[in-house]
This record gives structure tokens, C-alpha cells and sequence, in this order.
């Protein structure tokens, strides 16, 4: 079945597909709300809450982008507004301010699960914003427009992000040592 | 971190708990569907209940209602005399051929007469009113009766009563169908607004219980002559947008223009809630924006460079090379643009009173010919500016408004008016005329003078 068809059969209210849309990317996008949320019950959440946005707007979907890349950004949306809701505060600092680390090589040991592990150990504002910019790909400007946030702050979450990855990966490679 | 890494945090995935389902998510989204419709039956429901009150509002009351209002109200004392005043509605020979004074209306009839009253003033003031009067029996259920008093009424007693008058002029001098007729409004109906749509269809009914304030000794019949005048104290404000995308455009502006309006009049009442007056106005006319000037540039390159040629057996030469090339460019030029004109105007207004429902609304029109006092900047449109230069330049403007009108007090009502108006000087060095329309709202304070 090709996407187009999976997405025209979930307009018409096609359950077959609608579960096949389910199956192929609740876990996909599950992992996406990990690294947004809190815990596990709150990206539940979120994946449940992304699915029926999914469902009720399909007919919106134009086609512009993959099905996949339209269904993570619902998703991103639906995480973002679980955040804005815990008033999760974001500063804005100087980006220059920073020492940023030179390069990102220490991370190329990491495993995916490891990674994983210190994303979600970033506090809550930071982990957004590098979530975003990093593995979704979007730029300051959309962060900005998404988060409600100015494009400086975006930035400098961003920062902060990869300094505290940066420390925390010292600290792990201290400790192995 | 590697592409690599990035992509297989990505396209990392999760297993979830057993409380996440296919079936979860669908019983989520009827459950939302669910509350959809009941959000939307409320909506709807809270939308036609205030629909059906504003079309309960605009309804006019039932005559009937309000004879049985004024009926509740009068105390009998006082019903007498008014009584016998509604009875001269019929025409004056209906009354000639019916008078025959009884013992008892005489009686009635005679405290009413002012003792300033002389013979002649009362035959005028008869005369005059018996040409004015439209002749129709009040439909109530008193009528019967009043009818039988009209018959055994003498007519030029009535007359002099010191209130009919106020019944032929339609409006007395503090009773007007503008201010909501000071004591009718306020005491008959208490409804905090001006008199409602059925005083209107039956002036007479409320005209009866006003009757009652008016049979006071001390009534001057000077004061019944004065002219009916209102000060009328108005601000309005206005807006107006220039804007201009179109690429085909040369010169482009994105500006918005404001006005601020402060008036004066004296308003006379002609009757039938048509007033007209004139007055001083004080008026700004503001302007702030943005130009962008495009230009197609044309400009020449030229290129000039040397070429060393060597031709084996001949002299090493160098040539010289010129390349010239045209280039096509647009070019744009933006900066901001601001203005400020000030000026006095003497409004000509005209103002009508329509009822609307259970309240009275106004709709006003005036002309202001003006002269500026003071202009600076560059006026504005959406394609073009110009500097003003001349101080003193005429202006004519123009404005059309309607709104409710809303006692504050027993002398003073306010309107609510939005309102549109036209705004022009003529550029006295160009003498080109320069207009705007704005849309906007204001508010007048109108009082009786």
C-alpha cells in the first residue's frame, strides 16, 4: 500500500488503515515524544493525543513534505504544548557567552541508547530546543515560532544544550576511567 | 556526532506500555467527537437564544401593553384632567356640535386654567391647536368613557389647560422625542432609555401621564415659546490604511492615517426628531509610514584586461582587451514618511432620531468647511506623497454616523456612533484636492439647552 493510499483510506475512515498507520509509526513517534516529555505516561500521552490530531487531520495533508515528516511535527506540536503548559521557562542568553565545545567527536562512541539516555537527562527547556534543531532538523526561526520564544533564545537553549551534552559526557568519560 | 547517529536517533523507536492501543487512540477521538457536538448544540443553542432576545428587542411593543402601562401608572387624581385633554383630539367641529359644559367638567376643567391667562392668548393658542391637532381617539379601554367626557367638554377650557399645546407641538419644551421626554421615559417605562418605539405609534398614551407633572400653577407660558435648543459636545476618531504591494508600482506606501475630531454645535429640533444646527469644530489629521521608491538602473561595466599572444616566430605581443558589459538593475530607495494637519471647521449638521426597537437611535450627517491652521510633513497615498508647504489651505469634510442614544440623566442623553467620514484640503500650491475616507467611531454628549 503505498502512502497515498494509507492516508486516502484513513480519510475515508478506513480502520485497516488506520491501523496500519498506527503500526507503522506509533513507535517511531513514541520514541520522538520520549525526547520531549518527562516520563513515559506523559509521552503516552502525547502519542495518543498526536494519533487522533493525526486522524481528524488528514484531509488537511497536502502532500508537501513525506506523511512522516508531517506526522512528527504533529507530534513535536503536540509535546511542545505539553511543555508550554508546565510553564517551562526559557532564558535567553548572550550565544557568545558560551564556550561552545569544538567538536562534537566525543560523541561518535556513543550508542543510540546512550545518546538517548543523555538527551532526556537535559533540563526541560534545552532538551526542546536541541530535539528540535538537532534530530528534527528545524531551524531557530521555526523553534522560535513554535515555542513561542525568540529566535536569540532558541539559540542559546541550544548552546546551553550541547554544553551540559558536553559535560556530561566528560563527566561519563571520567568515570570510566 | 556523526549523520549517522543523528539518523538513528531519529529513526529510533520505542516500545510503549499496554495502556497505549490502536483502540485507545479511537475511543479517545469519539470521545472528542463526542464532546465536539455538544460543544457545538450549546454554541448553537447560546447563539439562538441571543438571536431570538435581539429579535424580541427589535420588536416594537404592542400598543395595548402600554395603554395598559400608562393605564397602571396614572393615579386617578390625576387622570382627569388628562383625560379631558385627550378628548379634544376629535376635530373642533366634532366638539362644537358635542359641547354641551356639564355642571361637573366645568368644575373640572376650571383650576387647570392659568390666571395668566388672558381671552385672547387662549383663543389663540385654541385656534392654533385645533388646526394642529390630528383627531383620533386613544384605543384603550378607557376610550368609551373618555369619549363621553369629550362630548360634555368645554373645548376652549381644555385648550387653556397650559398643557395642550404641548400637544399640538408634538414636543414641549422640556419633553422631546430626543431627550426621551425628561419625565416619560424615566417615570412611565424606568427603562433607562429614551421613549420606546410605542411612544412614537401613540404619542397620546404617555402625553396623558405627562400631562400630570405639567398641571402645576407655576407654569410659564413663556417658557412653552423658547426654542427647542440642544448643545451637542462630540469627539470622533477615524482610521484609514494606505497600503500598496503592487511590484508594478514605482512608488509604494504602507502607512496608516488617523483622525481625531472635537465639535461644538447648537442643535435646533424641528420636530419629528429631525434636528439640524452648526457649530466649531477642532480637528488632526495624522499620517504615519513607510515609502519604497523602485527604479530600474541601468549601468555599464566595463572590463578592461591584457592578453599576452605568442606565436612562435613572431614577436611576443600583448593585447589589449576590452569587455563591456550593460547591466539592468532595480534599485530601491525606502524611508519614512510623516504628516500632520490641523484645522478648524464649522460643522453643518443634521440629525434624525429614528426609534429601533425598544430604544431610539440617531443618525447623523454633517458637512464641515474648514481652513487648516497648521501642516507639516509629506501627505501620503498609496502611490504618491507630497510635502505641504502651505500653512492655510481649505479644507470639506464630511461624515455619516448611527448609533444608539442613551439618557445619562434627565437632561442629558449620549450617542454611540460609528461612523465613516470623508476628509479633503485642496493643495493650494497644486490645487489638487486631497480626500481620505475614514472609518471609525464617536461619541456625543447632547443636552438640552
Amino acid at each position: 500500500m503505498t502512502e497515498q493510499e494509507l492516508v486516502e483510506g484513513c480519510i475515508k475512515e478506513d480502520r485497516k488503515c488506520q491501523e496500519i498507520l498506527w503500526s507503522q509509526y506509533s513507535q517511531k513517534l513514541f520514541s520522538l515524544a520520549m525526547r520531549y516529555c518527562q516520563n513515559q505516561e506523559e509521552a503516552e500521552d502525547a502519542l495518543m493525543e498526536s494519533f487522533v490530531k493525526i486522524y481528524n487531520n488528514l484531509p488537511k495533508f497536502r502532500f508537501q513534505s513525506s506523511l512522516e515528516t508531517w506526522m512528527r511535527r504533529v507530534t513535536v506540536n503536540v509535546c511542545i504544548n505539553k511543555i508550554r503548559a508546565r510553564k517551562v521557562s526559557f532564558d535567553s542568553i548572550d550565544d557568545k557567552a558560551i564556550d561552545l565545545p569544538s567538536s562534537d567527536k566525543s560523541f561518535e562512541r556513543l550508542h543510540v541508547e546512550q545518546l538517548l539516555k543523555l538527551v532526556g537527562l537535559l533540563p526541560e527547556g534545552y532538551k526542546a530546543v536541541f530535539n528540535m534543531y538537532a534530530i528534527e532538523g528545524f531551524s531557530h526561526k521555526e523553534i522560535a515560532q513554535t515555542m513561542g520564544i525568540d529566535e536569540g533564545t532558541s539559540r542559546s537553549q541550544f548552546a546551553k544544550a550541547r554544553k551540559a551534552l558536553q559535560s556530561m559526557l566528560d563527566k561519563l568519560e571520567g568515570g570510566k576511567s | 556526532m556523526s549523520e549517522f547517529q543523528w539518523d538513528q536517533l531519529k529513526e529510533a523507536e520505542m516500545t510503549y506500555s499496554s495502556r497505549v492501543s490502536f483502540d485507545k487512540v479511537m475511543e479517545m477521538r469519539e470521545e472528542k467527537k463526542k464532546r465536539r457536538v455538544l460543544f457545538w448544540w450549546f454554541s448553537s443553542a447560546g447563539l439562538l437564544l441571543v438571536g431570538l432576545g435581539a429579535l424580541y428587542m427589535l420588536l416594537p411593543t404592542p400598543s395595548s401593553s402600554v395603554a395598559s402601562q400608562v393605564a397602571l401608572k396614572s393615579s386617578p387624581s390625576s387622570i382627569e384632567p388628562s383625560e379631558s385633554a385627550i378628548a379634544t383630539k376629535p376635530k373642533r367641529t366634532e366638539f362644537e356640535t358635542n359641547s354641551t359644559p356639564s355642571a361637573k367638567t366645568t368644575r373640572k376643567s376650571q383650576p387647570i386654567v392659568s390666571s395668566e391667562f388672558n381671552e385672547t392668548t387662549l383663543n389663540r393658542l385654541s385656534d392654533k391647536l385645533s388646526m394642529e391637532i390630528p383627531v383620533e381617539a386613544p384605543e384603550d379601554r378607557d376610550a368609551p368613557r373618555r369619549n363621553e367626557r369629550a362630548t360634555a367638554t368645554n373645548v376652549d377650557r381644555v385648550y387653556s389647560n397650559g398643557q395642550n399645546n404641548r400637544i399640538a407641538m408634538g414636543y414641549g419644551e422640556e419633553g422631546s422625542a430626543l431627550m426621551g421626554r425628561k419625565d416619560m421615559a424615566s417615570q412611565v417605562y424606568s427603562l433607562g432609555l429614551t421613549p420606546s418605539y410605542a411612544e412614537w405609534l401613540d404619542p397620546f398614551a404617555l402625553r396623558h401621564e405627562y400631562f400630570d407633572d405639567r398641571l402645576l400653577p407655576d407654569n410659564d407660558l413663556r417658557n412653552r415659546f423658547k426654542p427647542n435648543l440642544y448643545a451637542e459636545i462630540t469627539a470622533y476618531t477615524g482610521s484609514h490604511n494606505a497600503i500598496n504591494f503592487d511590484n508594478r508600482d514605482n512608488l509604494s506606501v504602507l502607512g496608516t492615517q488617523y483622525h481625531a475630531h472635537y465639535q461644538f454645535a447648537i442643535l435646533k429640533d424641528f420636530g419629528n426628531g429631525h434636528l439640524a444646527g452648526l457649530g466649531l469644530a477642532y480637528g488632526e489629521w495624522v499620517g504615519n509610514g513607510q515609502y519604497r521608491d523602485r527604479r530600474l538602473e541601468t549601468y555599464t561595466e566595463i572590463d578592461t584586461f591584457h592578453v599576452v599572444v605568442m606565436i612562435p616566430g613572431n614577436p611576443v605581443q600583448t593585447v589589449e582587451v576590452i569587455d563591456t558589459n550593460t547591466f539592468t538593475e532595480w534599485s530601491e530607495t525606502t524611508g519614512t514618511l510623516n504628516y500632520k494637519i490641523s484645522k478648524v471647521s464649522i460643522p453643518l449638521a443634521y440629525r434624525k432620531y429614528l426609534p429601533l426597537g425598544k430604544s431610539v437611535w440617531r443618525l447623523s450627517a454633517q458637512l464641515c468647511p474648514g481652513m487648516t491652521t497648521r501642516t507639516e510633513g509629506s501627505y501620503f497615498s498609496r502611490t504618491d506623497y507630497l510635502p505641504l508647504s502651505i500653512q492655510r489651505q481649505f479644507t470639506f469634510d464630511g461624515r455619516l454616523a448611527f448609533g444608539p442614544s442613551v439618557p445619562v440623566s434627565k437632561v442629558w442623553t449620549i450617542v454611540l456612533e460609528p461612523n465613516l467620514f470623508a476628509q479633503s484640503f485642496v493643495e493650494a500650491q497644486t490645487r489638487v484636492a486631497k480626500a481620505k475616507l475614514f472609518s471609525g467611531f464617536g461619541v456625543s454628549l447632547v443636552g438640552k439647552l
